[in-house]
């Protein structure tokens, strides 16, 4: 990558960071992985999810208690106050985030952030 | 009167914030378009987008895609001829040549998006993409 390119990337990145939306996105991911509740909570929540998707995987079929009592427990989670702070502060990063990607797209005249992410999924 | 400091949040702090990051999104997007790398893609999307019998393959796999919507004619049959030509759209030089382009120009998107990523502390496409479902997530 040219040195200037370099730079500019290096400069958006810098500039999201300084954001208010990044900010107090970063500070209520940390709050909420700091509170041993909310971290234990969610730990719990995403290894049932892992669980239950490998059988999924492997052909087994899930039943309805066990599926309902995951979607329990995920709304127990989401409902949690540091949880719904987080995806809050999320949601408005996501906005910036979407804005300054249009703006490249802009640019370029082709989907920046697909481009980005097709390099991924390959 | 009291002369003690407070802490107002000013609505103005944050869009000025989201102006600088406008600017420098815009910056990067036009360096990225004066790259070699997106300049030979552009060339080869032109050229694919303009030839003659990669429109006209693309055309009759539409008819049969379209047919399959309606649900006319036999379905194997469609997806059979919709298979063999694609493989022959894929084969032309002109559709490799827009690939190996693309891929090249993929790679800088993704070692850029790396960067921004690292520097703004929080993965930039993944958030960036807009979502197709129109649920905001």
């Amino acid at each position: 990558m040219n040195p200037e390119l370099l730079e500019a990337a290096r400069s958006l990145g810098e500039t999201l960071n300084q954001a208010k939306a990044v900010q107090a996105y970063l500070q209520a991911k940390a709050e909420a992985e700091a509170d041993p509740e909310c971290a234990s909570l969610e730990a719990h929540m995403w290894e049932i999810y892992h669980a239950l998707i490998a059988r999924q995987e492997n052909g087994e079929q899930l039943t309805q208690p066990e599926v309902q009592e995951f979607y329990a427990l995920q709304n127990q989670a989401r409902s949690h106050r540091l949880v719904q702070a987080r995806d809050a502060a999320l949601a408005q990063v996501k906005s910036l985030f979407a804005d300054a990607g249009s703006e490249i797209t802009g640019q370029l005249g082709v989907d920046f952030t697909s481009l980005a992410l097709a390099a991924l999924e390959q | 009167m009291s002369t003690q400091p407070t802490n107002i949040d000013l609505p103005i702090l944050s869009i000025l914030g989201d102006a600088k990051a406008t600017q420098a999104a815009q910056s990067l997007g036009k360096l990225l378009a004066e790259t070699p790398e997106y300049q030979s893609f552009l060339q080869a999307l032109k050229a694919r987008n303009h030839d003659l019998e990669v429109q006209r393959l693309s055309a009759k796999i539409r008819e049969h895609e379209i047919a399959l919507q309606w649900g006319r004619g036999n379905v194997l049959e469609h997806q059979g001829e919709i298979n063999t030509l694609q493989v022959q759209v894929q084969s032309l030089p002109l559709v490799q040549t827009y690939h190996t382009a693309e891929q090249i120009f993929i790679r800088l998107c993704r070692e850029i998006d790396q960067v921004v990523s690292e520097n703004a502390g929080v993965e930039f496409a993944p958030l960036a993409r807009k979502s197709g479902c129109g649920c905001g997530g």
